[in-house]
């Protein structure tokens, strides 16, 4: 390899290293974002259920006061069951915040994989991770906890997803 | 009425579902982890169902019901899973464990509540 050659192999390195520094940078900037999304999702919903109890009491409380009037009372029942119901689907929160961790737990991963790669680079001045990516991502796929990832994870790679559809789900089983 | 005992490590869960529950007039014992869960039946909680997410860090769902169950004051109490995970395979696995029922999150108030009536007698 002649003296050129050489030095570009060489930028071409030091610009490869450093790249991978950022993505780890990125990695662990990106966790920090999800974690607090997490937390301003959570706070936000558990504020909105404070406020769904107080509304529901309050539509129970006039609904005895306008007992007299058939059709206000029956509207505030209806009300009380719609904020009633509105409160169970802040449920939604709970699935949101397995997904962030999910994509939290694959950010670090990725994070730990780019770290390991740099670290075997200085060694043998060529990236080459202890673990492949394909063994990662299947560590990701078997950390999955709804089926709704594991089809999304499938529809991303474009390969067959043998996860039913979430409409034939049995919602309730006793065994 | 019956007490249920729900585990969760969600606080919108622990918040939405003890809502629900305690409207029906059911009494509720709080646990956000399997731990702070198991060690409350160790001490004794009188307790007429549990009710567990699978998915928790730490001890998850599948290992507590198994620790519970190996209490004798707790062997034939019923136990449901309430979880976003709908694979057959984990339900199986909770079933051999000991559970009763399962639910896929998230759950309506109806869902929940017939539910629960068919295991609590």
């Amino acid at each position: 390899m002649n003296d050129d050659a050489s030095r570009q192999t060489e930028a071409l390195s030091e610009a490869t290293v450093c790249g991978l520094s950022q993505i780890h940078d990125l990695c662990e900037v990106l966790k920090s974002q999800m974690a607090l999304i997490d937390k301003t999702a959570e706070n936000a919903v558990l504020t909105l259920h404070h406020h769904l109890v107080e509304s529901s009491e309050l539509a129970v409380l006039c609904a005895q006061d306008m007992a007299t009037s058939s059709a206000a009372s029956s509207m505030l029942v209806r009300l009380h069951n719609e904020l009633d119901t509105m409160g169970a689907e802040l449920q939604f929160q709970d699935a949101v915040r397995q997904q962030i961790v999910t994509v939290v737990g694959a950010l670090d991963m990725l994070s730990h994989y780019v770290a390991d790669g740099l670290q075997r680079a200085n060694e043998a001045k060529a990236f080459n991770p202890s673990l492949a990516m394909s063994e990662q991502m299947e560590k990701l796929y078997q950390a999955y906890v709804m089926d709704s990832q594991r089809a999304a994870h499938d529809a991303a790679l474009k390969r067959d997803s043998s996860i039913a559809d979430s409409a034939g789900i049995q919602r309730t089983e006793l065994f | 009425m019956s007490t249920i005992m729900l585990v969760d490590d969600s606080a919108t869960i622990l918040l939405s579902i003890a809502s629900i529950l305690t409207k029906a007039g059911y009494t509720v014992e709080k646990a956000s982890n399997a731990e702070l869960a198991l060690k409350k039946f160790n001490d004794g909680v009188k307790v007429d169902l549990l009710i567990t997410d699978l998915n928790m860090p730490g001890m998850n769902g599948i290992e507590l019901i198994k620790e519970v169950r190996k209490l004798p004051a707790y062997k034939f109490m019923p136990i449901l899973f309430l979880t976003t995970e709908s694979q057959q395979s984990k339900r199986m696995e909770a079933k051999a464990a000991g559970a009763s029922g399962w639910i896929v999150k998230p759950a309506t108030a109806d869902e929940l509540l017939n539910t629960i009536k068919l295991v609590i007698r």
